[in-house]
């Protein structure tokens, strides 16, 4: 049952966490291209922003394309009406959605990290240590991407009020994983909020009409 | 209670609003098992929104809903699995071929009955590999109907099933759909605006005009209490001050047009007053018994109601 919706919900997303996958790839073939001179691996150079943007528009993109879609297309009645609950329901959605995100985030950390660590490959010094901004941000994927799923789940009047949820997940994913320097405080603090937002989607599922 | 015992479906005083406009009004319903249940209405009359409070996917403002038994804010996966629903549009995954989403489906049910659905999809020839993004609405409804009945479920809610299907896909859909879902002690509720659809199915029917139950008895008690009297009078008609069971009363030419529920030695007396030249009294069939009895200006209208129901 579970494993049908992850098949289900995989089958739906996939093309949009393969392009994600794409970009990433995409912009870390062009920093290892570009190494040399006073760059630095994670530290100078133009990791940031736009991993961190691709990361995090793919979150929302995610979690918006599970949620919404489903209201657009009118197919809640047919998931929702599966002899299962819909807590369990809604755990295997956005536990497929969590998975993909923090896998394609996740890539192009590794892949430039094991090349900056590989001797002979750039003249910068390079400690594991330095990925720590990189990780933070991924650390902090989850907010923006539960926040997405919720605006898309929640009722609203228009869209300029169904995406308060995903805006104020998206500065709080700001502010988590750019102000606050230890990555275990970014941790605790993304699951605190994780586990908020999860809440808040079982409430509006639970009260919510769907029809 | 025994099992028997428990109504299919019942509603008390079940009201939902949307902002100001109370679009379900206090619906009180018993549908015992084993009936198949026509339920009509204008569009925007509260069925679709009153299917949808049945099988959960509305919460209503006030009242509650059963379905066998089980609290319809609550219903849990057990009840679930013995009830099928076919949403209006039959929405499905249009990304997915007709093979896919039987296999999403199949995982959720303990008696899954593959070579029904087989034979169902066989029936309507189609073709496993096709994609429901590319098939017809009729041919999506067939698909749904097919899921639907793959779990053998106990009831059926089925909200306009034909809609959007055109006059030979609808009769062809509904044909099957009957000989396909009818078996003994299994309840249908099905709404529909075309009563055509209804008189050859259902054997009970409820009709819901602007949220509020007025009609719930037999098609055929409805059909026949229903009676359209055209007076004559060869002149411009008298003013008709009404009488009990009136509908409504319009002037067409010369002639005086009543439409009544029942028409007795009572409202005979009261035409005859008005000394018609001739007197007509026309037998309605239920599409035209429908029309007469929803449309118009909102009134108070005469209600039926028959067997267990209450008002």
């Amino acid at each position: 049952m579970i494993r049908a919706i992850a098949i289900k919900e995989l089958r739906e997303t996939i093309g949009l966490a393969a392009l994600a996958l794409v970009a990433l790839a995409y912009y870390v073939h062009n920093l290892i291209d570009k190494a040399g001179g006073e760059r630095v691996p994670f530290v100078l150079d133009d990791y940031f922003p736009m991993l961190a943007l691709v990361q995090w528009l793919l979150a929302i993109g995610l979690g918006l394309r599970q949620s919404a879609w489903e209201r657009i297309r009118g197919t809640y009645p047919f998931l929702l009406h599966r002899p299962a609950s819909p807590t369990a329901i809604f755990v295997a959605k956005f536990a497929t959605g969590l998975v993909q995100v923090q896998a394609v985030a996740a890539v192009p950390i590794v892949w430039y990290g094991v090349w900056a660590s590989t001797p002979n490959t750039h003249p910068s010094p390079f400690e594991w240590s330095m990925t720590e901004s990189a990780w933070s941000v991924w650390l902090s994927l989850p907010v923006a991407y539960l926040s997405a799923f919720l605006s898309g789940l929640r009722p609203a009047r228009w869209w300029g009020t169904r995406l308060l949820p995903g805006v104020a997940g998206s500065m709080l994913f700001l502010f988590i994983s750019m102000a606050i320097q230890s990555w275990p405080i970014t941790l605790a603090a993304s699951l605190a909020l994780s586990a908020i937002l999860m809440s808040l989607i079982f409430y509006v599922a639970k009260t919510s009409d769907f029809g | 209670m025994s099992a028997e015992a428990i109504p299919a479906i019942s509603t008390h005083r079940l009201t939902k609003f949307y902002g100001n406009r109370r679009v379900v009004d206090n619906l009180s319903l018993n549908i015992p098992q084993g009936s198949i249940y026509g339920f009509l209405g204008r569009n925007g009359a509260g069925k679709s929104t009153t299917i949808k409070m049945l099988v959960g996917m509305v919460h209503p403002d006030s009242g509650s809903a059963h379905i066998l038994g089980d609290n319809c804010e609550r219903l849990t996966p057990r009840t679930r699995a013995n009830v099928a629903f076919m949403a209006e549009g039959h929405p499905l995954y249009v990304g997915m071929t007709i093979r896919q989403i039987i296999n999403f489906t199949r995982p959720f049910y303990d008696n899954w009955n593959a070579e029904l659905l087989e034979q169902v999809l066989d029936h309507f020839g189609l073709s496993r590999k096709a994609r429901l993004g590319k098939l017809s609405r009729g041919q999506q409804a067939q698909v749904a109907l097919a899921l639907a009945i793959a779990p053998d479920p106990e009831l059926l809610i089925l909200d306009d099933p034909t809609l959007g299907l055109d006059t030979i896909v609808r009769r062809d859909f509904l044909e099957s759909m009957i000989g396909i879902i009818q078996r003994r002690g299994r309840t249908i509720l099905f709404s529909s605006h075309i009563l055509g659809d209804v008189e050859r199915v259902a054997d009970r029917i409820g009709i819901l005009v602007d949220g509020v139950l007025r009609v719930d008895c037999p098609a055929e008690t409805f059909k026949t209490q229903i009676r359209k009297v055209l007076a004559e009078f060869g002149r411009q008609p008298p003013p008709f001050a009404g009488c009990e069971g009136l509908i409504s009363s319009r002037q067409v030419g010369t002639q005086l047009e009543l439409v009544l529920v029942g028409y007795g030695r009572e409202q005979q007396a009261v035409v005859e007053r008005l000394a018609p030249l001739s007197v007509e009294v026309v037998e309605l069939n239920l599409e035209d018994a429908f029309i007469e009895y929803t449309r118009g200006p909102r009134k108070p209208l005469p209600q039926f109601f028959s067997g267990s129901q209450t008002p």
